[in-house]
């Protein structure tokens, strides 16, 4: 008999026990953090997947950042980051059909691409309709059909297009290499604004001898420099191209000697992989030297190793940075509603409204493009002389001329 | 912009030397062709796959450039051996299974690239820095030395061809199958051997253009269109076609895009293509 009353205590304490961690999890003090999901379309296939892979993984990353931080508190709630990736195959027709699952069937309001203009405006449409808010990834070109308009008021890009670097970067040149006047323009066929160049180059004291426009997919560039090298000049400018390095081997091949600008982000000891220490002189990059990354790009390094087996891709800071902002903007909305988060890019204009990996930013963009929904941060430069690398420093490109 | 002599003569100069990269795809496609009756679609990607495998010995086992080219020769050798034995020698005699053997084959080799591979673009080194003054112009060295690389196989291959017993029996074998057989020659041993050489050479392609240009598991497709467009136009089967087809892209390539932009340059070899099955349906050097 005392044996029985013994374990029908042990059973009933149990059950106490039991019921306490069955019931207490669902108590209201201890609230189910909501997940906040978040589209990305990226051509994740295809011959520029490594580009898209890279920029799709720095978001995963900065965004497992938050959710080890604890997630985010928005409006009274705790919300969990969470990417759900597609592949938008460079192409609008998929990307379309890609963001009407992001939005419609997965029910995500913030949708992060695209890589072309084309496939970026595809997306846009897409988001418009649901009041989703299309957050731009990555332009080459501004003022496409792809980009921020008054008209688009579900649009905000979160990252600097090439040619706001070239103000920044001729005043660089001028600085470094004041006797060069003749400038080569070598650039992609994406629509990229050359009169604009040309204008920005007349006033920095540089005359435009000609250009060349690839097209993508280009592979070989000897016929493109075999051309720009007849006009002898004392500076190229490869515009926005991932191959800058290709290029430049292809003009050190050829015997050019002079000054050779990527505005890319590739970073300038990509370049000097590729060419090697003999053609790598006279070199401005505006990719970033990641042997002076910040804090925040050590960290986006420091993840990617810990989570991916390959080597670390450089361009992965840019997204990292852009979802680095992306955070900023829903806590000062204190909302998961996409008209609010916009309405919170518009209010940081201010130098310095939010923090990125490459310094302090803020929001522009209304005298060239009629809204302030540019993310405008310092950008890097890098001098590539006699096969070594020197870090410069970050200027602010020049976004609303 | 005007186009001086001089640049026009430099066009000259690197449409031959990209003739002759394309050559060495196409003279394999056409042996292969010639002698097996099959249009060997994964030509591409055994290109592709050469060409890591020198990318691999250079990067990871340190070996110099021309051991690793000719290790990989004999890694795609290897490669084209077991193909022949394990795949199309089964398919002998049903061209249609053999094509479609030969495109699945593509897209697993394509695949199985991008996984084992990734999708990094890496670069084999360079064959030679810096310019090269040729007949009063300046071409980049390592595209001479693609040249005189891409010569030197082609010619081996010709005297291969010519002066050898195993040559002269893959010679007949091509012209005569059955007369071949008559003479005691193995259809089998000639595919066997034929798929071996054609392999080498594709690496061979593949590693003067990783070096070129950069690697990446697709780089096989726009050789492949180059050496399939090279041996209709050449004409199907014929060596010394493969060799002025080859030619007549390159300088196509070379000259087009500086003489008359580079949109003309993707659709010339297409125009010359059907003007020449509309005047000689045979192709260039193709029989009745």
């Amino acid at each position: 008999m005392k044996g029985t009353a013994k374990r029908f205590a042990v059973v009933a304490l149990c059950l106490l026990i039991s019921g306490f961690f069955v019931f207490g999890a669902d108590s209201p003090v201890q609230a189910k953090p909501k997940t906040l999901k978040v589209g990305m379309l990226m051509p994740i296939s295809g011959p520029i997947s490594v580009v898209g892979v890279g920029l799709t993984r720095a978001v995963e990353l900065y965004f497992d950042k938050v959710n080890e931080e604890g997630g985010l508190q928005l409006g009274g709630d705790t919300y969990m980051l969470k990417l759900l990736p597609e592949d938008s195959k460079l192409d609008p027709t998929a990307s379309s059909t890609a963001a009407k699952k992001l939005v419609y069937k997965d029910g995500c309001k913030f949708v992060f691409g695209a890589i072309s203009p084309a496939v970026a405006a595809a997306i846009y449409q897409v988001c418009a309709k649901a009041k989703a808010l299309h957050l731009i990834t990555w332009i080459d070109a501004p003022g496409l059909p792809g980009d921020v308009s008054p008209k688009k008021p579900y649009a905000v890009r979160l990252c600097i297009s090439s040619d706001a670097g070239w103000e920044p970067d001729y005043s660089f040149l001028r600085e470094k290499f004041p006797e060069a006047r003749k400038l080569f323009i070598v650039a992609p066929n994406v629509g990229l604004p050359l009169e604009r160049a040309r204008k920005l180059a007349k006033e920095h004291g540089l005359e435009v001898v000609g250009h060349e426009i690839w097209d993508l997919g280009t592979q070989d560039f000897l016929p493109y420099y075999t051309k720009a090298l007849a006009a002898k000049p004392d500076i190229i400018q490869a515009m926005c191209s991932a191959q800058a390095g290709y290029q430049l081997r292809t003009a050190r091949q050829l015997g050019y000697k002079g000054v050779f600008i990527s505005d890319a982000p590739t970073g300038p000891a990509m370049i000097l992989s590729l060419v090697g220490p003999e053609g790598s002189s006279d070199v401005i990059s505006n990719g970033m030297d990641m042997s002076h990354a910040t804090p925040s790009m050590k960290e986006c390094m420091d993840r990617w190793k810990k989570k991916y087996k390959e080597p670390f891709f450089s361009d992965a800071i840019i997204t990292w940075s852009e979802a680095e902002v992306f955070v900023q903007a829903l806590k000062k909305a204190n909302s998961v509603e996409p008209e609010k988060v916009v309405a919170a890019f518009d209010s940081m204009t201010a130098p310095d409204s939010f923090q990125t990996a490459f310094g302090p930013g803020h929001m522009g963009g209304a005298n060239r493009f009629g809204v302030n929904r540019v993310v405008v941060r310092p950008m890097p430069i890098s001098l590539i002389m006699s096969g070594k690398i020197e870090f410069e420093g970050f200027r602010m490109p020049v976004v609303d001329k | 912009m005007d186009v001086s002599a001089q640049v026009i003569w430099q066009g000259v100069i690197n449409g031959l030397a990209l003739g002759w990269i394309y050559v060495l795809m196409a003279l394999g496609l056409t042996l292969i062709f010639g002698i097996m009756h099959i249009m060997q679609f994964a030509h591409g990607e055994i290109y592709m796959l050469g060409a890591y495998v020198v990318y691999y010995l250079t990067a990871s086992f340190r070996l110099p450039l021309v051991l690793a080219a000719i290790l990989g020769m004999v890694c795609m050798a290897a490669a084209g051996l077991f193909l022949e034995r394990v795949l199309f020698r089964q398919l002998k005699g049903d061209w249609l299974a053999a094509v479609v053997a030969a495109l699945g084959l593509t897209l697993i080799l394509q695949s199985g690239a991008v996984v084992v591979f990734g999708l990094y673009e890496r670069s084999i080194p360079v064959l030679a820095q810096g310019p090269l003054n040729f007949m009063g112009t300046v071409v980049p060295k390592d595209r001479g030395v693609a040249v005189v690389v891409a010569v030197i196989l082609s010619l081996a291959l010709y005297v291969f061809l010519k002066t050898t017993k195993y040559g002269q029996a893959m010679v007949a074998s091509a012209q005569n199958p059955e007369g071949a057989i008559l003479q005691g020659i193995g259809p089998d041993k000639m595919a066997a051997l034929c798929m071996a050489i054609g392999c080498a050479l594709a690496s061979a392609g593949g590693t003067l253009a990783g070096s070129l240009f950069a690697l990446s598991p697709y780089m096989g497709l726009s050789p492949l269109v180059k050496g399939c467009t090279i041996i209709v136009l050449g004409g199907m089967g014929s060596l010394p076609g493969a060799l002025i087809a080859g030619m007549i892209l390159g300088l196509i390539d070379g000259l087009v895009p500086i003489l008359f932009g580079h949109a003309w340059a993707a659709i010339g070899p297409l125009l010359v293509v059907i003007l020449v099955l509309v005047i000689k349906p045979q192709g260039l050097f193709g029989h009745e």
